[in-house]
């Protein structure tokens, strides 16, 4: 069960100006950055009588290169705290693994379209339990850019895989994002992550402000998630620097 | 026409001549700017409105080519010998370009409404031919140029008119890298 609990953690991150959500940005040809992410998923699962409600912090950390002008590779290794109520909390190497972001049409600023696509699928392996999961992720991304407001929508797929049992769960969501002042840009955005078997322990959605700040060669983005379903909150941070 | 040196002597660099009043379409085939030897070759160009660059690297080590000027940013990311990015450039203006590796390369792209433009020839002449009828300004640019050189010439057909222009050079401005920071000592090491 833990394990079940722990899987849904998001292992998603890449350059956004979003919280949960995954953006269209990818690095040019060669460039390198080390991103990171913390989030949280406070208080998650169900209603029951005795409550057993999941409190989940994960830190994502991962070298990401750009491939070429559209496709960027990432790294990324996870780590999890974990506490069930009722039981003793838990730290883990959670997994390692690949990610690769493709965005269909050039990342020039100039003569990109308004509407951006792509596309984001991630391996990872679970290091802890059996050792025999596989975690995966497709999201299709979407990202539309008219003046000072940046949107973008998110729907994937993520499932833990074993040789004897799979679980699938939908990830999607959608957001905005206005610039306000140089750099600094807020926003809002909606994530839920809704299972797509019986095991629905693990959904959850949350809706709340954005925030994101470029600065040089860093950046940082933030939501606040508030929970609206099976979940109190949802912060999450992201932070990346390139070199 | 004639550049005079930060030290009052005359020079022999690079200028380009162009006249402004009127928009023709772009050419087709692509300008090229290399990168060899940690230098933009040729460091000055002028192409019209429309037409594209191919950046190929004659190096055997990794450049990079961007650009922070509001004419046109963009950043080509880091290539290696043999390759090439190519840029469009859709709106006329200023375009100084870098690289983020090495510092001392730069190079200045002037994008222009027309075709009428030329390069100076050594012996400080320059023809620009194809002008229609009329009365148009003249413009003089170089590298480092302090202002350009700007005069009214009026252009009648099947004959020849005369402008005279004048530059002033200035040092080298610094440059921040693609950051917007000042390049590190290391930012002069060799990527292969």
């Amino acid at each position: 069960m833990v394990l079940v609990m722990a899987v849904p953690a998001t292992a998603s991150a890449g350059r956004t100006f979003y919280g949960w959500l995954q953006d269209t940005q990818v690095m040019p040809e060669r460039g390198a950055e080390i991103q990171t992410f913390v989030s949280e998923e406070n208080y998650q699962g169900p209603d029951t009588t005795p409550p057993s409600k999941d409190h989940n912090t994960t830190w994502w950390l991962a070298p990401a290169i750009g491939i070429n002008d559209q496709l960027e590779l990432s790294l990324p290794v996870q780590f999890d705290w974990d506490r069930v109520d009722g039981s003793p909390p838990h730290s883990d190497f959670l997994s390692y693994g690949a990610q690769l972001k493709y965005r269909f049409v050039t990342a020039d600023p100039v003569d990109a379209p308004d509407f951006v696509p792509a596309i984001r699928a991630t391996v990872d392996r679970l290091v802890i339990g059996k050792r025999d999961v596989v975690l995966s992720e497709v999201d299709l991304i979407g990202s539309y850019q008219s003046g000072i407001v940046h949107a973008v929508i998110n729907a994937g797929v993520a499932g833990d895989i074993t040789p004897s049992d799979q679980h699938f769960e939908a990830r999607t969501g959608a957001g905005v994002s206005i610039e306000t002042i140089d750099d600094l840009r807020l926003g809002a955005e909606v994530f839920a992550e809704i299972s797509l078997d019986s095991d629905t322990t693990g959904n959850w959605v949350a809706i709340g402000p954005n925030i994101s700040w470029s600065h040089g060669r860093s950046w940082l983005s933030a939501s606040y998630g508030i929970g609206i379903y099976q979940i109190r909150d949802a912060p999450k941070f992201n932070w990346g620097i390139a070199f | 026409m004639t550049i005079i040196e930060p030290d009052g002597k005359p020079s022999n660099a690079d200028a380009i001549i162009y006249v402004v009043g009127y928009k023709e379409p772009p050419g087709t085939a692509p300008t090229e700017v290399a990168q060899k030897d940690r230098k933009f070759v040729p460091d000055l160009v002028a192409i019209t409105v429309g037409e594209h660059i191919q950046f190929p690297n004659g190096d055997s080590f990794l450049h990079n080519v961007f650009s922070q000027s509001t004419t046109r940013k963009f950043d080509l990311g880091s290539f290696k010998r043999g390759d090439r990015k190519d840029k469009d450039f859709p709106d006329p203006g200023v375009v100084d370009v870098y690289c983020n590796i090495h510092p001392e390369m730069a190079a200045t792209i002037l994008v222009l409404p027309n075709r009428a433009h030329t390069h100076r020839k050594p012996d400080g002449t320059y023809a620009i031919e194809g002008v229609p009828p009329g009365k148009w300004q003249v413009f003089a640019y170089t590298r480092r140029a302090t202002l350009p050189a700007m005069a009214w010439v009026t252009v009648t057909a099947g004959q020849d008119a005369t402008v005279d222009l004048a530059l002033k050079r200035g040092g080298e401005p610094d440059h921040l890298n693609k950051y917007g920071e000042k390049y590190k000592d290391y930012a002069t090491t060799t990527y292969h």
